[in-house]
């Protein structure tokens, strides 16, 4: 620590902080315009000037000068209010006078300086420049009559963000900050608007609609992806007018995408659901209340008399809150007697769940020190498969981070904006390993080309490369020639490397450096997504992985990618048609039964896949009727022909939705509940992180997705009797008690990390030794060559969608109307097609028209989609739920 | 059988001689009084927890609501309470036109009181007299700002412009012509029998009874006690005038009258002397984060165009801290006690306002006389019940 004064205070600070880190800890406020506390400092506009002696005559800038032993520092002098004077007025030369119709005036930080420092008349006369305005990028405006050159948004959209869109261009007295001289053509994640101290960037969306003084700001977390980003809602009388969020807010710091800031008005979109709906010769017409509670009940209990419980099938939500798929799951086990219950989740983030549940063990807590009355000296010992799960931090601090199988920037930009400034800075090596190039390639340390379908080999062969070399230290871990990793090594013998090489396309020697690095550095992490996880070899990818995380020791986080806002939660509520909620097998819930005081059917039930084939009556025992809670699963990885002919033949569907999508048009009544803002919840994220969102609008009739389930389930005669989502989260804690860290009312701002008891100030020893009990995958070999279908088909996410949900924000339809099939400029040009130009694509399944758009990350014989799109059915080429298919791509005529 | 006890009978809420929506609660022997007990808030309209929402300039207007015969007293004592929390004083000739105006409203102010209440005694004439004199103040007013009865001329920090053209040879001439004016008045009540009959010895309050009550203003000065904040506890620059403080004898309302008249003349000699002492200057303290700048140069400069925002918008940011500043408004003693946590807009005003305390003595100056003298207690008191309900 270094002891220094601030004006004649004595106060400590760490070493290699700035003055102006030292004053803000410390309550010392010190003018500043271009310092942000959350951005690299850059030091131009010298506003933060103090004295600091000893040292040079001059003031120093205090944000980018470090403290030292001993300094006397004095923030305000008739010298230095003199200079910010003169700084100001400078900045104001060529200022317009714009105030009254500014969008920042009012929280303008150039507004409140010259308040501050009492400026009131400008000495100076400048060479007026004309002023440079876009008006053609999309949401984004900029002023640069406005612009006071600080910097900010330069160094969030290069440091932080990654998008390198903005920069500064001529020198002087005429810099400014331009992006090309172009449309911006970005991620429009909007964070430069937010750190713009002026309203030299301004939101098209928000611009004249509201004064920053009129709106209320409320808390909340954000429904998209599974990053469970932090949402400031600033709303004007009950409407939503935009989205901003707090610098100083875990998880993401300020920084959010395109999907939260600009999509966001889903939420008082017209389109939304307001009254519950029955099909009533063929047309769907509204209904009350009572009498959508008592259709359902009485047809549900019909089936169930006519064919057994397990004619009913349920998919829960991986975008509902943890309270709303906990009843879900235990209305479907517990009313209706089945455990035929799944979610999307299941075609992705679950294979990697189960594969880190196989080999890592599901989470368990021994000793409970709720329960022993010892008090806290009882340190709970805490195993399971959570344990090799990375927190944001953990990513922040890492010094390598391979990505398998992963658009980072697409599927999860908050993963993104943490590695940023350690990429940044030259801290952090990168390596990728994918069938394509990314936004983030160039950055690499090293780029793995991989074949598509292929990341489950290249992870083996890391893993063999490890094993195989001495020099790893594998035989000082402790691994006795019996232990689960030796059997490993004995299995790995049996894989050659021309396997491993032939399938991915790699070279040995990159495996054996790739290895090198992991084992060599102290803080590894992996993120893996939707290109490794998804698809019907997704598990087996997996299990790769979760071994990896074994041979390593632990040493290694994992970060698998959750597509939406709780896909993780879901998971965790037992969504499975095997587990419980808490990873509890269905024949061991002893535990639950006690708690839920009644038994439960032990036979695993349908997952998705298995679903629709009993659906289409392919099984001996049909599945009759189907209740979906907040789920498209027509837009799925599923097959769309097969899905369709499924839903369709069903004698019941019950859709209980927030927006009447294409499964619930199918649906023979369809249920409005209460949306993330509309109702008190709790949504975990990707990083275990478990946060509540508060209950703010109501909109037409929508009732709470657990209490519409709980009036169906008492007029079935298994009543339910929750008072609120209080009361059901505690008893998810009696279940699961990772959960029962806080009290419902207690969780703070920021949530809280349920994995984090070996973060609660507990020895290492306490954590009982994971017991890897390593799953060899078993990895099917690829087909590299097909001559009927030549070409690779991946289906992948776009960064300004999130599950089919955007397509009712503004931000998501303006920057991406609609669906588009990506391919390498050679592709096309082989294929005689132009951007624009429509193809057909066929798979062994079916066959589908698409717009063709130039990707050039692309390699030359792979295709790109997503699955967003209802105009883009990629589903119906799909077999098995793979993500990677074999197509043949033609010009259509 | 014949049952003696006292009877208890309303007097208003709605009734000519209230002065506004006043009840009060007789508990009658006969027609003698036993106990007046007034019942108050019937014009409640909660301005102090209004202002917490408000900036502080935002306040002002509704500081002339709160005694709404005497408007820019309410401003001034509300202004020199905020300019206290800023630390701020306003230049010399602003002070001056603030001693004008506030005399002003004095003589205003007692010139409704004295039509008012000859006419609840039966004295018709002198309403029409006291209202043609303070028809030419309101008509002063109407220079000055444009509004009669609530210039709202005041600003935090100054004035909102600086006197018209013409004003001060009108003033001038008020002042020169007013003391013939009282001579009228008083022909007609000062040696009137039933005007003496009706007033002397009626509602008296000793001096050791007004400070138990804490009446201030003409009414202890009525007492005899000569305490007048204007020399007790001197603001603006009252200590640069001459001016006497009239006292009575017997405390009864005869005397409440007589001082009354008498602070009226004060009051013309005081604006005389700030009239010729009138010192050139500026109207507004030299501080951009309180005072607007001028209209021209917001739409020329940038820096101009900020702080007018910003004040605008937002208002003027009042250091932490809390203050109480008093003012001899024309009724009595009006305190403004004003809490503020460092924002745009008071955390707390409480408002001590002569009008209510003042009320307080009702009851004594009533207890033991007859029915009829209540309308003359009432009328000297020189209440305004928006000023006892705020």
């Amino acid at each position: 620590m270094i002891k220094l004064r601030i004006n004649g205070k004595e106060i400590t600070a760490k070493k290699g902080m700035t003055i102006m880190e030292a004053a803000n800890a410390n309550g010392i406020h010190i003018p500043h315009l271009c310092y942000h506390s959350h951005l690299t400092p850059v030091g131009s506009c010298r506003l933060c000037v103090v004295e600091v002696k000893p040292g040079p005559p001059r003031p120093q800038p205090a944000c980018i000068t470090p403290v030292a032993e001993n300094i006397e520092v004095i923030t305000h002098s008739e010298r230095l209010t003199k200079y910010r004077r003169q700084l100001i007025q400078l900045t104001l030369i060529n200022h317009p006078l714009d105030c009254p119709i500014c969008d920042k005036g009012g929280e303008c930080e150039l507004q409140n300086l010259v308040r501050e420092l009492g400026v009131d008349e400008q000495p100076y006369t400048a060479k007026k420049l004309p002023a440079k305005v876009d008006y053609t990028s999309p949401l984004i405006e900029r002023h640069s009559d406005r612009c006071v050159n600080c910097g900010r948004c330069v160094v969030v959209c290069r440091d932080h963000v990654g998008a390198r869109a903005l920069y500064f261009e001529n020198r002087g007295y005429h810099t400014t900050v331009t992006a090309g001289g172009e449309p911006m053509n970005c991620e429009f994640c909007g964070t430069c608007v937010y750190v713009c101290p002026v309203g030299a960037i301004i939101d098209k969306t928000f611009k004249y609609r509201a004064r920053s003084w009129e709106m209320e700001k409320k808390d909340a977390v954000c429904p998209f992806c599974g990053g469970g980003c932090h949402l400031e809602l600033n709303f004007k009388a009950d409407k939503l007018m935009r989205v901003t969020s707090d610098f100083s807010r875990r998880p993401n710091n300020g920084i959010i995408c395109s999907r939260g800031r600009f999509s966001l008005d889903i939420v008082n979109s017209k389109e939304r659901l307001t009254s519950p709906l029955v099909k009533k010769n063929g047309k769907l017409v509204e209904v009350s209340w009572n009498e959508a509670f008592r259709f359902v009940a009485e047809r549900l209990t019909m089936i169930i008399q006519q064919d057994g419980p397990d004619a009913i099938a349920g998919l829960g939500s991986p975008r509902a809150s943890n309270e709303a798929n906990y009843i879900f799951q235990k209305f479907i086990r517990l009313a209706i007697g089945t455990n035929n219950i799944d979610s999307t989740a299941s075609l992705d983030y679950q294979n990697a769940l189960r594969a880190l549940c196989n080999v890592m063990g599901r989470p368990e807590l021994k000793d409970d020190h709720k329960g022993s009355g010892e008090g806290k000296d009882v340190v709970p010992r805490v195993s399971g498969f959570q344990l090799a799960l990375g927190s944001l931090d953990d990513l922040t601090e890492a010094d390598v981070v391979l990505v398998v199988g992963a658009d980072l920037r697409n599927e999860m930009p908050l993963f993104l904006w943490k590695i940023n400034p350690a990429l940044n800075h030259g801290s952090l090596r990168l390596y990728i390993a994918s069938f394509r190039r990314t936004n983030l390639s160039y950055l690499a340390e090293e780029n793995f080309f991989c074949h598509p379908g292929s990341e489950g080999h290249f992870v083996l062969g890391i893993i063999k490369a490890i094993v195989m070399d001495g020099e790893n230290n594998w035989d000082q871990q402790g691994n006795s020639d019996t232990s689960p990793l030796s059997k490993l090594r004995t299995e790995l013998d049996s894989i050659s490397w021309d396997s491993v090489c032939r399938e991915t396309g790699i070279e040995e020697d990159s495996f054996g450096n790739m290895a090198k690095v992991l084992a060599s550095s102290s803080r590894p992490c992996l993120i893996f997504g939707h290109d490794l996880m998804s698809g019907s070899t997704g598990y087996e990818k997996c299990l790769a992985v979760a071994d990896l995380a074994a041979a390593l020791g632990m040493k290694l986080k994992l970060f698998p990618i959750a597509e939406k806002n709780n896909t993780q939660g879901c998971c965790d509520m037992g969504i499975w048609p095997d587990l419980l909620p808490g990873y509890i097998p269905v024949d061991a819930g002893g535990k639950v039964e006690e708690v839920w005081k009644k038994g439960i059917n032990t036979r695993p039930g349908l997952d998705l896949p298995g679903m629709i084939k009993a659906m289409n009556g392919k099984t001996e025992k049909p599945v009759k009727a189907m209740y979906i809670m907040g789920s498209n699963p027509l837009l799925s990885q599923m097959n769309r022909k097969e899905l369709l002919a499924g839903l369709t033949r069903l004698e019941f569907l019950v859709c209980q939705e927030i927006f009447l999508n294409e499964t619930a048009r199918l649906a023979d009544c369809v249920l409005p509940a209460s949306n993330f803002i509309e109702e008190e919840g709790t949504y975990t994220n990707t990083e275990l992180r478990v946060q509540k969102n508060k209950g703010y609008l109501r909109n037409g009739q929508v009732l709470p997705d657990w209490k519409i389930i709980q009036e169906i389930s008492r007029l079935m005669d298994y009543p339910m009797d929750y008072s609120g989502p209080g009361e059901i989260f505690s008893e998810i804690a009696r279940i699961f008690p990772y959960y029962g860290k806080c009290d419902f009312d207690q969780i703070a701002d920021e949530g809280f990390i349920w994995s984090s008891y070996r973060n609660a100030g507990m020895d290492t020893q306490a954590i009982e030794n994971v017991n890897n009990k390593v799953v060899l995958p078993n990895l099917e070999n690829i087909a590299h060559h097909d001559k009927e279908y030549p070409c690779y088909l991946v289906i992948g996410k776009s960064l300004f969608q999130s599950g089919t949900i955007t397509r009712y924000g503004f931000g998501a339809t303006l920057l991406e109307p609609r669906g588009k099939v990506y391919i390498s400029q050679k592709d096309g040009e082989k294929l005689g097609v132009d951007e624009g130009e429509r193809v057909l694509i066929e798979s062994e399944r079916g066959s589908i028209e698409a717009e063709v758009g130039f990707d050039t990350n692309l390699f030359e014989g792979i295709a790109l989609a997503t699955d967003h799109f209802p105009d883009l059915e990629v589903n119906r080429l799909v077999s098995d739920g793979n993500n990677i298919l074999r197509v043949r791509i033609s010009k259509l005529q | 059988m014949v049952r003696q006890e006292t009877m208890y009978l309303n007097l208003g809420p709605q009734h000519p001689s209230t002065h506004g929506v006043l009840r009060v609660l007789l508990e009658l022997d006969g027609e003698v009084i036993v106990r007046a007990t007034p019942d108050i808030g019937y014009l409640h309209r909660g301005i102090e927890k209004l202002m917490e929402q408000k900036t502080y300039h935002q306040c002002l207007p509704l500081t002339d609501r709160i005694d709404y015969l005497a408007g820019s007293a309410n401003n001034l004592g509300f202004v020199l309470a905020v300019e206290k929390l800023l630390g701020i004083e306003v230049p010399k000739r602003a002070q001056y036109i603030r001693v004008i105006v506030a005399e002003f409203t004095r003589i205003s102010s007692h010139l409704f009181w004295l039509g008012t209440h000859a006419h609840d005694i039966g004295a018709m004439t002198p309403l029409f007299y006291a209202f043609r004199e303070r028809e030419q103040i309101m008509d002063l007013f109407e220079m000055i700002n444009g509004s009669r009865l609530f210039p709202n001329y005041l600003r935090i920090g100054g004035l909102a412009q600086d006197l018209p053209e013409g004003f001060l040879y009108k003033a001038r001439e008020f002042v020169d012509s007013f003391p013939e004016q009282i001579k009228d008045y008083e022909a007609l009540l000062t040696k009137n029998r039933i005007w003496i009959e009706r007033t002397k010895g009626v509602g008296v309050l000793t001096p050791e009874e007004a400070l138990d009550y804490g009446v201030s203003g003409p009414m202890i000065r009525g007492s005899g006690i000569e305490w007048d904040i204007r020399r007790a506890d001197p603001y603006l620059c009252y200590e640069d005038f001459d001016f006497e403080i009239p006292t009575g004898q017997n405390g009864d309302t005869y005397d409440r009258y007589l001082v009354r008249m008498e602070e009226m003349r004060q009051s013309a000699i005081i604006i005389k002397q700030a009239i010729e002492g009138l010192p050139d200057g500026d109207i507004n303290v030299e501080d951009p984060a309180v005072t607007l700048p001028p209209k021209e140069k917001v739409y020329t400069n940038i820096e101009a165009l900020i702080n007018h925002f910003l004040l605008i918008q937002k208002g003027i940011v009042v250091p932490e801290g809390e203050v109480y500043v008093h003012t001899e408004a024309p009724k009595g003693e009006l305190g403004f006690y004003i809490v503020s946590d460092g924002t745009t807009k008071p955390y707390r005003v409480k408002i001590r306002t002569p009008s209510f305390v003042n009320l307080q003595s009702l009851s004594k100056m009533a207890e033991g006389r007859l029915l009829s003298d209540l309308i003359a207690i009432i009328g000297t008191i020189d209440i305004v019940l928006a000023d006892v309900d705020r």
